[in-house]
């Protein structure tokens, strides 16, 4: 109960300073409706019982879905992992596409095609020409697409490190985060815009890197890899190292203390567990099967050649370069020189008393495109290729898939987020238009506690 | 669930981004002509298709190899038909002179037409298909008889594939047509180099014996004919096959890979018609924001 006209126009000016904060928070809300990540701040209106003391604002807090925050990250992990491999794999895809009528399969299809045209005139030039130019060519794309597919994985390596480093700054940030949390506590509102940034910075580490996200206090939180060491506990953050690399698996280390490295297990999730997958295990497994088709294809042909007779009589030749394992066979064939200078020696003939008509060697040659015995696995050559085609292009359907399935989870988990946490500009602006009347309900109280002062003293 | 002006917004963007997306992909088959461009769209269907071209291919060169065969099988036919020609008229003279009115000199004349006829066989049997020896198998680069007319070619010749798993003999050769001296065969030029001799010795027995030998070679060169006949009979029977199994092929690559344009047509149109529908909305809504806030 009002006492005396003092405590009135306390009361007032008491009043129009809490309603002045909640107008500067709304403000505030208003101008921070489309921050990222932002959650909306409110304060309660705390009525006083002291003599002229009738209303403060309380402290400022963020309104947060806690409930809602660990299925973002756990959406956004797999949405990172799953996207890594797609650009990955969307990068050797075109290597591996024949739709257009170009690539791996046609060229094969274009030297069997020539090996038979020698075949049926194995003394006409302009059909051993022919072989060899398809040999070449069918070379030349098996050296192309095993370079494109070697070039991806590389690029997958300096994406992972680009993302290492990227991770590591985020790491470091995080701590200095905690350490400002920490010492702004209580402070209100700029601890909630801290803890915001923080949670911002989690939501960007998590599509990076699989973690678990652990509160250490009510201040701080601590990041382990997914099942693995820390990354940061509270304000100590630790160092992550990407190992391997140009023929080797990537591995990640972290240091901890600075130092002593830790190797941490494979797969991470995040986009870096992605490209990693994608390196080592899809584009690794296309380049493996990409080379045994050459090897196979390359000594299956030799082979017979050895065997045979060219036109010239000559024999014992190699028709492609030797390879001595299967290790980069796609990316070295190569028509051999001999071959390549003199026609001639294209051994057609199984034997040297029916030259130059003879072409049963070549007839072995067509036929190796249907032997399954070419490629180690029992695949005949095409059979090797198209199991390749489809492995990449079912991995890639597979995580494109799941590209849109976590992008839509996302989604709905940050719309669950925001119907919590985002600023509603109207809720806002209504807000503001209640405190303002209030703030004016307030200036008339003072406004009234001033004209009865007015009055007493015109009464005396 | 409270609705803000950002969820409003998030998903007016996704929205619109999605049926921008969908509007590509649904306009992807009309520009490019086909169902699919990437593998990763239909794998199966890549894996399909891919077999399918592969299988074009390989019908390709087995149709060049039969219309190469059959071409090399014509010329031999008609060549054939020109040696039976030749035998006809040594068989026909061989009779014409066994007759013994006829004296010596008639037959030294018979003598001189049978030397033409066994000159033009001995030509026939060097005879040439695109710049190389018909009947010389796989020594194809040289005359298959020697000038005493001695085989010295080929007697097997070469195959030549025209199935998957079907080959069959791309030559005849001279052996098969004119006998095989190695094998004890009196030869069609033996046989008419006998006649010629009995004829010059006025010798009737002996042009009565080149007249049976004679006989033999136009049988052997009937049981050769049939043989050409019955591979070019093969010949066009697998051409036939080919060109069924290609037309079967072709249909389910077009059911496969061709765009049905008017059911892309009227799928772009749906997209276009989503697209142009969340654009609408999204300025809809939006100025109903703007107008409650502001009015």
């Amino acid at each position: 109960m009002v006492s005396s006209l003092k405590e009135l126009m306390y009361g007032g000016l008491n009043s129009m300073i809490a309603h002045r904060s909640m107008m500067s928070l709304a403000t505030k809300n208003i101008a921070n409706a489309n921050t990222p990540g932002y959650s909306r701040q409110r304060a309660q209106f705390i009525a006083q019982n002291a003599p002229g003391m009738s209303v403060k604002a309380g402290v400022t807090y963020a309104v947060r879905a806690k409930f809602i925050l660990s299925s973002i990250l756990g959406a956004k992990q797999s949405f990172g992992f799953n996207q890594g491999q797609v650009d990955i794999l969307r990068v050797i895809e075109p290597t591996l596409n024949d739709l257009d009528g170009n690539g791996i399969s046609q060229a094969l299809s274009d030297f069997f095609e020539s090996a038979n045209e020698v075949s049926t005139n194995p003394s006409g030039l302009a059909e051993r020409q022919g072989l060899i130019h398809k040999a070449r060519f069918l070379a030349h794309t098996l050296n192309s697409s095993a370079k494109s597919l070697f070039n991806a994985g590389e690029s997958a390596a300096y994406d992972a490190k680009i993302t290492v480093a990227e991770i590591n700054d985020i790491i470091k940030e995080l701590g200095s985060l905690n350490k400002q949390i920490i010492g702004s506590f209580g402070k209100g509102s700029e601890a909630e815009a801290q803890i915001d940034q923080r949670a911002q910075l989690l939501n960007e580490l998590s599509k990076k890197i699989g973690i678990t996200v652990l509160e250490v206090d009510q201040h701080s939180v601590s990041v382990f890899l997914d099942g693995g060491p820390a990354l940061l506990s509270s304000i100590i953050s630790n160092t992550l190292h990407l190992t391997g690399g140009g023929n080797q698996p990537l591995g990640i280390e972290i240091e901890k203390p600075p130092g002593v490295f830790t190797k941490a297990k494979v797969p991470l999730g995040g986009r870096l567990g992605g490209l990693l997958k994608a390196r080592d295990i899809s584009v690794k497994q296309a380049l493996d099967d990409l080379d045994q088709m050459a090897f196979g294809l390359a000594n299956a042909v030799n082979n017979l050649h050895q065997a045979g007779f060219g036109l010239d009589g000559s024999t014992g030749n190699l028709f492609f370069d030797s390879l001595a394992t299967a290790t980069g066979a796609a990316q070295n064939i190569k028509v051999s020189a001999v071959i390549e200078a003199n026609p001639n020696k294209i051994a057609a003939a199984k034997t040297d008393t029916l030259l130059p008509g003879d072409n049963a060697n070549m007839l072995d040659w067509v036929a190796l495109q249907n032997d399954a015995t070419v490629v180690a696995g029992g695949k005949t050559v095409a059979e090797a290729y198209d199991q390749i085609v489809t492995r990449v292009a079912n991995d890639l359907r597979s995580v494109e898939g799941q590209v849109a399935f976590d992008k839509n989870r996302v989604l709905h988990f940050e719309t669950l987020r925001d119907s919590v946490s985002s600023v509603s500009i109207q809720e806002e602006m209504i807000s503001l238009s209640q405190f303002e009347h209030a703030f004016q309900a307030a200036s008339r109280l003072i406004k009234i506690a001033d004209d009865l002062y007015k009055s007493i003293l015109n009464m005396v | 669930m409270r609705i803000t002006e950002s969820i409003i917004y998030k998903l007016m963007a996704h929205e619109t981004l999605q049926a921008q997306a969908n509007m590509e992909k649904a306009g992807r088959p009309l520009m490019t002509g086909r169902r699919f461009s990437r593998p990763s769209e239909d794998p199966v269907f890549a894996d399909r298709t891919a077999k399918l071209e592969r299988e074009f291919t390989k019908t390709i060169q087995l149709k060049r190899n039969i219309d190469r065969t059959k071409g090399y099988y014509s010329v031999v036919d008609a060549t054939l038909q020109n040696v039976g020609d030749v035998l006809i008229n040594l068989q026909t003279l061989a009779i014409s002179q066994a007759n013994d009115l006829l004296g010596p000199n008639e037959r030294l004349a018979g003598a001189a037409e049978a030397k033409q006829l066994a000159d033009t066989l001995a030509g026939f049997a060097n005879g040439r298909f695109d710049g190389k020896f018909m009947f010389a198998g796989r020594l194809e680069n040289v005359a298959p008889y020697d000038p005493a007319l001695n085989f010295v070619g080929d007697a097997i010749g070469r195959k030549v594939q025209i199935g998957e798993t079907v080959q069959i003999d791309a030559h005849i050769t001279g052996v098969q047509i004119f006998g095989n001296a190695a094998l004890g065969d009196v030869t069609a030029f033996q046989a008419a180099q006998n006649l010629i001799t009995a004829l010059n010795a006025n010798d009737t027995p002996g042009i009565t014996a080149a007249l049976a030998e004679l006989n033999s070679s136009h049988e052997r060169l009937t049981v050769a004919q049939a043989k050409v006949g019955s591979r070019l009979s093969e010949l066009q029977t697998t051409d036939f096959l080919l060109a069924d199994v290609n037309v079967a092929r072709k249909r389910e690559y077009a059911t496969l890979a061709n765009v049905d344009v008017a059911k892309a047509a009227s799928e772009l149109a749906f997209a276009e018609n989503v697209l142009q529908a969340s654009v609408d909305t999204a300025r809809q809504v939006n100025r109903a924001l703007f107008k409650s806030m502001f009015s």
